[in-house]
């Protein structure tokens, strides 16, 4: 690996290290307000006692899914440590490989021939980087594997919300403005659903790149 | 005195008593009316039947002068007069304290006696300046009135066993000049009485009974037979001896066995009419065909209704309450399970619909017209406008809207005192409305209006309006206030001066007003029912005071919200909305925070944590959350679900504090919840003392 490509593994890594803070913190504000949403639109349907009780039931599936997708987000955030070790192990490998290499052809081809260690040590480095590397790919298709599940989640979600829309159509003639509720919940489950698949791009491309 | 009898005498003659005091008031649009002349008068004999059982002979002999006014009246020897409709108003005040009096276990004592002269006065057709007896009949009819009028032979009737040990009433007919020394007024029993008895064992629901459509209650004697063979099959009335079954399928030869008005029996003991639990009333009209259908229907009515002792359901309600905790509980417990296994939240869902199910069942069960509210409205208004000089239209709309009981039982007083002031303070003299191009006629609208799970509960007024500066100057005068507290008021906080303990515009008080404590009632009464109340005015053109109560009082839905480390509830209804805070969007503004909503309307800020702990949370460094009440944003940490609770009364507390109650959430920890109105009022007096 040449130093220039190093550079680009480290900016690469830096910017999945960004985008996973990124996507952390949108998904964690997003899903904090559809469960606000959630919850007001709970409220709404409380203080309008049965008759709304068709909404009522989708604000809560609306919250508990919600609450499972902050779950599922979580798990992210537990895996996205390891990876950052992981490409950060292989990173010091490399530069270390990178030095070794430039030290013995300071020395010239002969001491190769004469010190078996030498080409042992190179060994060794390609091996743990190829170690690290699985590791690295392994901890990679977990999130990428974690990311899926948090889409289909999210999906989930939009189906919850246009139920939403359904019930809130229903009820149109009751005064509350429930079509609202359902559109600001369409618009944060979107919000979700975009930062999610952003941070998908980034570790797709990681995976692309690097491996 | 049998309790369970007195109860239930007092429950039918309070419904009997509501109800005749509507009709008196109908009657005074409509004199000629001989439907409700003949209901008023089955009302009062009703009254006095069941008297007469209790041995209250102060409320019989009270009841006696009125029933014997309408008696006229009905008959059509008198006319109608707003004298009359004023004596029988304020008689009916006098029944009603005796039967407070009944209630406490006392005798009633006798009713005034000034006022009782005058009705019998009314009922002799002497002293009434505006009665106007047909003049035709006008002589004849003061002659007739003069005298108590008397039956030409008296029914005597008794409940007793018969030969075979069969329960019955018996009647029995004396004359007139059958000299009895004992036969004093006290016992006798005329016709009028005997249906007393009846109604006293059917209330006013006596088999046979039909339509009011005639002014009479005599019973003709085929009608007689008729509705007893309704009852019994042919021959089947007990009573008759069994073994004369040759006159069973002969009215006509019956009758000669059954002493009635024509056909006089010495003895009261030889002839029994009916069973005791199943003596018809007589049947009203001459339709003899009419009698099984009626029959039918009012025992089918009878069977449908139960009249249950109000102890009873709120011990159904706190079951049911407790019953609510416990759900919650258990599906707070099963959620954190619900990886483990599937079928228990699926039971646990379906136990919950059952639950609410069961809830609001038993919620129906406690509910009741808001008509109890309204029906004492029309005197109130007529005796204060006549008080006032003022002409007034009282309009009634949502009679039929429904509310919990114990709503109902405490919004009397407050709708009184709402509707006096409205009249007092509100509406203007007809020549100040003549002056201001108004109809002459006020109108007060009294409406109740179901909104979800809450009722609200209006009293308008198309008067002058309330004058806020006027207001805030008296409130200045009267030491209510500050001048500095009063220049920062907000216009709605400046009327809402009028709710608070000893204040009044009126220098002097009247009998309607003035004493600064009715609108102190009201605002106290809503806050014990957790209600909200709301004040709307316009210059000029009139007042609406709103007061918005839950459907029932058994279950508050909440909103749980933590503070720092601690959690507490906060009742549904109070919330607007949730709201995420910006810092951008908070200003200050005279020492008092606001808030900048997103339609762009501005709120006080009420920081929770400042209130509450005396430090302020820091948007910076800790999580907040806001909850848009009517009064303000309340900021908070963080909000965390809501769930039906049950509220337990904080009696301990001083009665100058912020909350309402405290619940045991679904965790199962005492959670308190607070009160939104309270909070708003002491943040605003926090604000003003910190300036």
């Amino acid at each position: 690996m040449t130093p220039e490509q190093l550079i680009r593994q480290q900016q690469r890594v830096m910017e999945v290290v960004n985008a996973s803070f990124r996507a952390r913190q949108d998904i964690d504000r997003a899903l904090r307000d559809i469960d606000r949403r959630a919850l007001n639109a709970m409220v709404l349907v409380k203080k309008h006692g049965n008759a709304l009780a068709g909404y009522g039931v989708v604000a809560q599936a609306f919250r508990e899914r919600a609450a499972l997708l902050r779950e599922s987000a979580s798990h992210l955030q537990e895996n996205i440590a390891p990876l950052i070790e992981a490409q950060m192990r292989i990173l010091q490998q490399q530069r270390l490989l990178q030095n070794f290499e430039q030290m013995t052809q300071s020395h010239g081809e002969a001491l190769h021939g004469r010190c078996v260690g030498l080409k042992n040590t190179r060994q060794d480095f390609q091996k743990i980087i190829t170690q690290e590397r699985e590791d690295a790919r392994r901890i990679l298709r977990l999130l990428l594997e974690e990311v899926r599940i948090l889409q289909e989640g999210v999906e989930e979600q939009e189906y919850v919300v246009t139920n939403g829309r359904i019930e809130a159509a229903l009820v149109e003639g009751s005064g509350v403005p429930l079509m609202r509720v359902s559109r600001d919940m369409g618009e944060a489950v979107r919000i979700v659903a975009r930062a999610v698949r952003d941070y998908r791009q980034q570790l797709e491309r990681l995976q692309n790149e690097s491996y | 005195m049998d309790m369970d009898i007195l109860q239930d005498y007092l429950a039918e003659a309070r419904e009997l008593l509501e109800k005749a005091q509507e009709e008196i008031l109908c009657l005074e649009d409509r004199p000629e009316d001989d439907e409700l002349l003949a209901s008023l008068f089955r009302a009062f004999h009703t009254l006095k039947g069941g008297a007469g059982f209790l041995e209250a002979q102060n409320l019989v002999d009270w009841t006696h002068h009125l029933e014997d006014l309408l008696d006229k009246l009905r008959s059509h020897q008198l006319c109608v007069s707003s004298d009359m409709i004023d004596a029988i108003l304020r008689g009916l005040d006098v029944i009603n304290g005796m039967l407070q009096e009944l209630a406490q276990g006392d005798d009633p004592a006798p009713g005034p006696e000034d006022l009782g002269t005058r009705i019998r006065d009314l009922a002799a057709g002497v002293a009434t300046p505006q009665s106007s007896p047909p003049p035709e009949a006008s002589e004849q009819n003061l002659a007739s009135a003069s005298v108590e009028p008397a039956p030409s032979g008296t029914l005597y009737a008794e409940q007793r066993l018969d030969e075979q040990g069969k329960s019955g009433v018996y009647v029995a007919q004396h004359n007139e000049n059958c000299d009895t020394p004992e036969a004093t007024s006290e016992d006798e029993i005329s016709q009028s009485e005997f249906e007393a008895v009846l109604d006293q064992l059917y209330g006013t629901q006596a088999p046979g009974m039909d339509a009011p459509k005639s002014a009479t209650d005599n019973i003709s004697e085929s009608e007689f037979e008729a509705a007893l063979d309704q009852l019994y099959g042919p021959g089947g009335a007990p009573g008759l001896p069994a073994a004369d079954t040759t006159q069973q399928n002969n009215p006509a030869a019956r009758m000669h066995d059954v002493p009635t008005a024509e056909a006089a029996s010495p003895s009261p003991s030889t002839a029994p009419a009916a069973s005791a639990g199943e003596a018809p009333k007589p049947l009203a009209g001459g339709n003899p065909k009419a009698a099984p259908r009626t029959v039918t229907s009012a025992a089918s009515e009878m069977e449908n209704t139960l009249r249950v002792d109000a102890a009873r359901l709120d011990a159904v309600m706190n079951q049911v309450g407790e019953l609510v905790l416990l759900r919650n509980r258990l599906g707070s417990a099963i959620s954190r399970l619900l990886d483990e296994n599937e079928d228990l939240g699926r039971i646990a869902r379906e136990l919950d619909l059952s639950v609410n199910d069961l809830q609001v069942n038993a919620m129906r069960l406690r509910m009741q017209p808001c008509k109890r509210i309204f029906q004492q409205l029309p005197r109130v208004v007529r005796d204060a406008s006549r008080q006032l000089g003022k002409n007034v239209q009282l309009e009634i709309i949502g009679e039929e809207v429904e509310i919990d009981k114990a709503v109902v039982d405490a919004l009397s007083g407050p709708m009184t005192h709402l509707i006096r002031n409205s009249l007092d303070h509100g509406i203007e003299t007809p020549e100040q409305r003549r002056a201001l191009h108004k109809p002459e006629t006020a109108t007060i609208r009294v409406a109740a209006i179901h909104l979800g799970d809450r009722v609200r509960i209006e009293v308008s007024d198309d008067g002058r309006g309330i004058d806020r500066q006027m207001v805030v100057q008296k409130a200045i005068e009267k030491g209510v206030l500050s001048s500095e507290q009063a220049a920062r008021l907000s216009e709605q906080e400046a009327l809402e001066l009028i709710f608070r303990p000893g204040f009044s515009t009126k220098e002097q008080a009247t009998e309607l007003s003035g004493r600064g404590v009715g609108m102190d009632v009201v605002k106290e009464t809503v806050h014990k029912l957790r209600g909200q109340l709301d004040i709307r005015t316009n210059l000029g053109a009139g007042t609406t005071i709103s007061m918005e109560f839950p459907l029932t009082l058994a279950i508050l839905p909440v909103l749980y919200l933590r503070l720092r480390r601690e959690i507490y509830a906060l009742p549904v209804s109070a919330i607007a909305s949730l709201v995420e805070i910006q810092e951008t969007r908070i200003h200050r503004m005279q020492g008092r925070s606001l808030y900048r909503l997103d339609d762009g309307e501005v709120t006080p800020m009420i920081d929770l944590g400042a209130l509450l702990y005396e430090q302020n949370l820091q948007l910076a460094s800790e999580s907040v959350e806001g909850i848009l009440t009517e009064r303000g944003l309340l900021l908070v940490s963080e909000v965390l679900g809501n769930e039906d609770s049950v509220v337990k009364p904080l009696d301990f507390l001083d009665k100058e504090n912020w909350y309402q109650g405290a619940t045991i959430s679904g965790r199962g920890s005492v959670v308190l919840i607070l009160d939104a109105q309270a909070l708003s009022r002491h943040a605003i007096e926090r604000m003003g003392a910190a300036r």
